[in-house]
């Protein structure tokens, strides 16, 4: 055996290459008497020490340049489904068992206090979360979950409640919620949080107990404060329930997001993510129906378990944010002082049930929302009404004339796709100071493909709202599509927008 | 090389962007070593691990899972390498070569290891990096350079050789110079 050939053995040896027995011994034989080769042995292991041993080069974390560059590969979009198309159809076809799986498992974990104990894994981004719940949203046609709220800190006399709150939803833009105070009260003179809540995009219903102002004992609530009811055949809020199906509200953007881990649960993942109780105001629907609530302060901390897949949220709980600015608080509500580390709310999942919601669960009593089809519309208002040639995976579902009050359009139409919608409204010949609809003074001033619009971001429990002046009409369009969904859409319609009215 | 879990696997190439954005995250680090060590450059290297997982994302679907991920993912770092240098994308001063300045006085510090590997030829260097570093095997190795696994059996003697060649003649230097 000569020095090359042993050496190409010594070095296939050393990366884990089997030479066979009778080689072996050949090159050890050879090693053993030849100091060139030993030498080469040597300075081989050398240089392994020193390549095993060197510190790792520093390296840049391009996960969110990768990612974010990843959602304008067009190559893949036009040889595979659009990511939305493949997150609906998974979606459709796997979200109420699988979530009703992930939603056991919360359950079991909570009870056995498993698996959400210990070290999390490498947290993903904001953005990605956002992404997902983005992608989940077009795709859900109906949902029917039980949570369960255990709010702690009305007031002394009642220092912890129980609630059971349902929620179903049913394509396009129905919802139901319904909340049942359990709590055993010390006294008749409270009155049970029993919230009914009916949303049929753009009606609304609402059954509940008006409010006691807060730090007001219950016996110094008005006698007026008794279960009412009100329709509104029109109402332009965002759907309040949303974000108990899939958080679209509350993770529209990543501002003010903080992942804090993932964890594994069986087969699936869960993300623990974090924010202010006013980031994550659109998780707490049921605070803004009447009843009587303890108060949160703006900045006390919010931690939800997202299901990775699904993103149906399986628990928000809010802490007491530990700040001068919470005692200062405090001392002005007369509230007394509360450890950050004690839950003051907790909203678990607790079933998710198979199946559609029966569509009698989203009547509204004695609602008369004017609905047409377009044509129908059109004798009745005596205009056809703007509509873009471009909304993506949106269909109309409700076009309508809205009761005659200032302001207001004289025709809105609803389109929609899952949760996601938009609203478009129209007023020809209007004349009102400022952007037209529920677009404020403060609106930017952005161009489209056909003229400028103003546009405001979502907020006030409104989404994203674009206001166009035409030569002769005046629209607006609101949605909770991301903002250059939007730009798209309204860029498609067929009014150029040309400025303010002065 | 470890393996990618074949569930998220199994989810990124379904087009699930969160399971693919975990592989960003997970392999990341060895890519842009690879990418680094290919091009002597940060800036580029940064711009090739770029490219290098859009072009994975672009073709996971096609991914069959007969490889490693991994490997499979140095193959393509390797070609956005080579065609951002063919492009002529080379560093003005390449950055090991403002780090080997100055003496050295250990014969294995880090500056002589890497002005050892930069003395050899980018098939050497690239095979012994992907064995000696990555950990893959000859035959993982050979398909990510697309050569047979004998090939890579050679260079990386031939590699192990120059680059003890290297660093005797700086022990030499180093001698002469005390």
């Amino acid at each position: 055996m000569n020095c090359d050939r042993a050496q190409l053995s010594l070095s296939a040896r050393m990366d884990g290459e089997h030479l066979g027995a009778r080689r072996e011994a050949e090159v050890d034989a050879h090693i053993e008497a030849c100091s060139a080769c030993r030498a080469f042995a040597q300075g081989s292991l050398r240089v392994r020490t020193a390549v095993r041993i060197r510190p790792a080069d520093p390296v840049p974390d391009l996960v969110e340049r990768i990612v974010g560059s990843l959602e304008h590969a067009p190559q893949r979009e036009r040889r595979a489904p659009r990511l939305r198309e493949v997150y609906r159809t998974r979606w459709r076809r796997a979200m109420p068992a699988a979530a009703a799986l992930v939603v056991g498992a919360v359950v079991g974990s909570v009870i056995v206090g498993g698996p959400f104990r210990g070290a999390d894994r490498e947290a993903i981004s904001a953005q990605a979360v956002v992404r997902g719940v983005r992608a989940a949203a077009p795709g859900l046609e109906s949902f029917r979950g039980s949570f369960e709220i255990v709010e702690r800190g009305l007031s002394p006399e009642v220092p912890e409640r129980r609630l059971d709150m349902h929620v179903a939803f049913l394509a396009p833009q129905r919802f139901r919620l319904e909340v049942d105070d359990r709590t055993e009260y010390p006294s008749p003179a409270w009155t049970p949080t029993d919230i009914t809540y009916v949303e049929d995009m753009p009606a609304t219903f609402l059954s509940g107990p008006t409010g006691c102002p807060s730090g007001l004992s219950p016996d110094a609530c008005p006698q007026t404060r008794v279960t009412a009811s009100t329709t509104s055949p029109y109402s332009l809020a965002a759907p309040l329930p949303a974000d108990l199906v899939v958080p679209v509200g509350t993770f529209r953007s990543a501002r003010g997001i903080h992942v804090l881990g993932t964890q594994q649960l069986g087969d699936r993942e869960v993300v623990r993510v974090g924010s202010s109780f006013d980031r994550a105001a659109p998780m707490f629907p049921f605070l803004r129906l009447g009843g009587t609530w303890r108060p949160f302060f703006g900045g006390d901390r919010v931690e939800m378990l997202l299901d990775a897949s699904s993103w149906l949220p399986l628990r928000i709980t809010v802490f007491p944010v530990s700040s001068e600015a919470r005692r200062d608080w405090e001392l002005r509500f007369g509230m007394p002082v509360e450890p950050p580390t004690a839950p003051i709310l907790d909203v678990r999942a607790t079933s998710i049930r198979p199946g559609e919601p029966d569509p009698s669960l989203f009547e509204i009593p004695d609602a008369s929302t004017h609905a047409f089809d377009l044509p129908s519309l059109a004798d009745r208002i005596g205009y056809r009404p703007a509509t873009p040639t471009f909304t993506g995976s949106l269909e109309l579902e409700t076009a309508m004339a809205p009761p005659e009050t200032a302001g207001a359009p004289s025709s809105l139409l609803v389109y929609a796709d899952g949760l996601d919608y938009l609203r478009v409204g129209e007023r020809p010949g209007w004349s009102g100071a400022g952007p037209f609809g529920p677009v404020g003074a403060d609106a930017v001033r952005v161009t489209l493909d056909s003229g400028v619009a103003y546009f405001e971001p979502p907020g006030g429990g409104l989404g994203r709202r674009l206001a166009i002046f035409g030569e002769d009409t005046a629209l607006f369009l609101e949605t909770n599509l991301p903002r250059n969904e939007l730009m798209a859409i309204a860029s498609s319609m067929p009014v150029r927008g040309i400025g303010a009215r002065p | 090389m470890r393996d990618a879990d074949p569930r998220t696997l199994d989810r990124a190439r379904r087009g699930d962007l969160f399971a693919f954005e975990q592989l960003v995250r997970e392999y990341q680090a060895d890519v842009y070593r690879f990418a680094w060590h290919l091009t002597r450059d940060r800036e580029l290297a940064a711009d090739v691990t770029q490219d290098a997982f859009l072009r994975a994302f672009r073709f996971i679907e096609g991914f069959r899972g007969d490889r490693k991920f991994g490997s499979w993912l140095f193959s393509i770092t390797r070609n956005c390498a080579m065609d951002s240098l063919r492009a002529g994308r080379f560093p003005l001063v390449r950055d090991g070569e403002r780090e080997v300045e100055g003496s050295v006085t250990d014969a294995t510090s880090r500056a002589v290891l890497d002005a050892a590997l930069r003395s050899i030829s980018t098939e050497h260097r690239e095979t012994f990096l992907l064995v000696e570093v990555f950990g893959l095997s000859y035959r993982e190795a050979a398909d990510v350079l697309e050569v047979a696994p004998g090939t890579v059996k050679s260079r990386m003697f031939r590699a192990r050789k120059a680059l003890c060649a290297a660093i005797a003649d700086d022990e030499v230097r180093e001698d002469r110079a005390r």
